[in-house]
C-alpha cells in the first residue's frame, strides 16, 4: 500500500543531520514514499521557532528547495511554504515563490498567533488562489500558556474553515497535545477541515475514534517527528482496507494537486 | 520477550477498549510475549484500594504463567498491613505498585518508614507510575504526575530497595538517573519516550545502559507496537536485556 505523509519536518541545520538521516531512512524502510516537508527556519536559532521573522522563514524554504532539487532517492519529497503571517507582506510574497519558484505544495502556518487572528485571512486567501491545503500547527484545547508558541486550538480551526469553506485546511497532528477527542467534536461538521494522524500522543482507539466522528474522508496519514510512533500508531489502528487507503494516501491524492504519487 | 507493564480496570477518563486479561493474552501472543507485569488501576481509585488485589487474583485464574502481578495498598488506610501480608501471602503477589499521587502521601513522609520496613521483609519489588496520560491532556479531576524529586528523594533514602519507575518522560528519567547512577536497584520502563524523536531514547540508552530500561507495552492505553518498534529502532538486538533480562534479574 501507498503511504504518503503528509506532516514531515527537515531540520536542514547544523547539529540535526543525523535526525534527517533518520528520517529519510525510516521513510524508505517503512515503504512511505512521499514526504510532504516542512523547515521552520532556523529551528530557533536565529529567531524562535513558532516566530520566525521573514529572513528566517524564507531562509528555511530557500534551504528546502535546494535539498529538493539534489535529492534524487526514495522518498520523493514536496515542500511546504513556511510562513508567519504576522508578517503578512513577507508571507504573501513567500507563499508566491514558495508555489511558483520552488514548486512547494502548500502552506505551513507556526503557531505565533492562532488562526482565528485576521493576520492569517490573507494568507487563507492567497493559499485558495493557488489551490493548495494549508498545514496549522495546533494544539487541542490548549491550556492557558504554552511555552514559546500561541498555537491554535480545534475551535480556531473550525471558525475558519467556516469562513472559507473553499480552503483546504489541515489541521496538524491528532496526537499533538491536549484533548483531541475535543478537537474531533470542533471540527466534525466542517468538511473542509481535515487532520492529519501525527503527534506524539499515541493514545490507543484515537483514528478508529476520529474516523468514527470525523470520518475516514478527512483524514491524512502523518508523523511529524515521530516516525516510528506515527507509522505503529497507523499500522494498529483497527480499520477496514477501505479506510485504511483513503487515510494512507487517497484522502491526500485528492487534496495536494501538485504531487506525484 | 516480557512486557513491563500492562493495566487492567478501568480509566476513568477516556473509553480504553480491549480491557480483559483474555484480549492481553491474544496481543502478548501476536507480539511474542511471554510475560507482562499487570496492575490493577482501579487500586488508584477505590477508597479500600485492597480489593483491587483481589480483583487482579480473581482476573488472573487460570493465566497466572503469563503475568507478574503486582498489588496495592493504601499506606494511610486501615489494615493495610494485612492488606500487604494478604497480598503476598494468599495471592502470591511479590510486586507492590504504589500510587502516592492519588493516595495523598509522599514517599519521604515518616508514615511510610513502617511500610518501607515491611517491603524489606517480605522481599518485594516497588513500582511507580509516574503518570497514566501525557500531561497536557489531564482532566480536571485526574491528579498530577509524581514529581522527580519525590523519586529522586526516596532513591537516595532507600537505595536497598528495589524500584521501577513506569512512565517517567525522557527529561524526568535523565534527571533521577544523574542523580543516582550508582544504585543498580531500580529500572524505568520508556513508554513515555515514545513521545520524543528517537534520538533521545538512543541518548538515555547510551547515558543509562541497557541494564537500566525495560520494554513495556502499556497496553490498552497504547498500541503495543508502539514500543517494541521505537526501541529496535534504536539499534539495539533483540536480545537486549531491554527485552527481558532486566525483569527477570529483578525478580531473582
Amino acid at each position: 500500500m501507498k503511504l504518503i505523509d503528509v506532516h514531515a519536518h527537515l531540520y536542514l541545520v547544523e547539529g540535526r543531520g543525523e535526525e534527517d538521516k533518520w528520517r529519510l531512512e525510516f521513510s524508505k524502510k517503512y515503504g512511505i514514499s512521499v514526504i510532504i516537508v516542512s523547515v521552520l527556519g532556523s529551528w530557533g536559532k536565529r529567531t524562535p521557532t513558532y516566530f520566525p521573522d521573514p529572513e528566517d522563514f524564507s531562509s528555511g524554504n530557500r534551504k528546502l528547495w535546494k535539498f529538493i532539487k539534489s535529492h534524487e532517492a526514495s522518498p520523493k519529497i514536496y515542500g511546504y511554504a513556511a510562513v508567519n503571517q504576522i508578517f503578512t507582506r513577507e508571507a504573501i510574497e513567500e507563499i508566491k515563490k514558495g508555489i511558483e519558484v520552488y514548486g512547494f505544495v502548500g502552506v505551513k502556518l507556526v503557531a505565533p498567533v492562532p488562526c482565528s487572528d485576521l493576520s492569517t485571512f490573507p494568507i487563507v486567501e492567497k493559499a485558495i488562489e493557488y489551490n493548495v491545503p494549508i498545514l496549522i500547527h495546533t494544539f487541542h484545547k490548549k491550556p492557558q500558556k504554552l511555552w514559546g508558541q500561541n498555537p491554535s486550538d480545534s475551535s480556531d480551526i473550525a471558525k475558519l474553515a467556516e469562513m472559507y469553506p473553499e480552503a483546504k485546511i489541515i489541521m496538524a497532528h491528532i496526537g499533538g497535545g491536549g484533548d483531541w477527542e475535543y478537537a474531533l467534536k470542533a471540527i466534525k461538521d466542517n468538511d473542509n477541515a481535515f487532520l492529519d494522524t501525527s503527534g506524539s500522543g499515541c493514545d490507543r482507539g484515537m483514528i478508529e475514534k476520529a474516523v468514527r466522528i470525523v470520518g475516514e474522508n478527512r483524514i491524512l496519514f502523518a508523523t511529524d517527528l515521530n516516525i516510528t510512533t506515527g507509522i505503529a500508531k497507523f499500522s494498529e489502528a483497527r480499520l477496514s482496507d477501505a479506510q485504511r487507503e483513503k487515510i494512507a494516501w487517497g484522502n491526500a491524492k485528492s487534496i495536494f494537486g501538485g504531487v506525484e504519487f | 520477550m516480557i512486557d513491563l507493564l500492562m493495566v487492567l480496570g478501568h480509566w476513568p477518563f477516556r473509553r480504553i477498549d480491549d480491557v480483559n486479561i483474555t484480549d492481553f493474552i491474544k496481543v502478548m501472543d501476536k507480539n511474542n510475549v511471554e510475560k507482562a507485569m499487570v496492575i490493577n488501576i482501579n487500586g488508584a481509585f477505590y477508597r479500600d484500594a485492597s480489593e483491587s488485589n483481589i480483583e487482579l487474583m480473581e482476573n488472573l485464574k487460570g493465566f497466572e504463567d503469563r503475568f507478574i502481578p503486582l498489588g496495592t495498598v493504601n499506606p494511610l488506610y486501615p489494615a493495610w498491613k494485612d492488606d500487604l501480608r494478604e497480598m503476598v501471602e494468599k495471592f502470591g503477589f511479590r510486586g507492590l505498585n504504589l500510587y502516592p499521587n492519588y493516595h495523598l502521601y509522599s514517599l519521604s513522609g515518616e508514615r511510610l518508614e513502617e511500610l518501607w520496613e515491611e517491603v524489606r521483609s517480605l522481599d518485594l519489588c516497588l513500582s511507580i507510575i509516574v503518570s497514566f496520560e501525557d500531561s497536557r491532556q489531564r482532566h480536571p479531576f485526574d491528579v498530577g504526575p509524581v514529581s522527580e524529586s519525590e523519586i529522586i528523594g526516596f532513591l537516595r533514602k532507600h537505595p536497598e530497595l528495589k524500584l521501577i519507575v513506569h512512565n517517567a518522560s525522557y527529561g524526568m528519567a535523565r534527571d533521577i538517573f544523574l542523580s543516582n547512577p550508582n544504585n543498580t536497584n531500580y529500572l524505568f520502563d520508556m513508554t513515555f519516550f515514545y513521545d520524543v524523536p528517537i534520538g533521545e531514547t538512543i541518548r538515555f540508552l547510551k547515558m543509562a545502559g541497557e541494564n537500566r530500561v525495560c520494554f513495556s507495552s502499556f497496553y490498552p492505553f497504547r498500541d503495543y507496537k508502539i514500543g517494541i518498534m521505537k526501541l529496535k529502532e534504536t539499534g539495539i538486538s533483540n536480545d537486549s536485556p531491554v527485552f527481558g533480562d532486566n525483569v527477570r534479574r529483578f525478580f531473582q
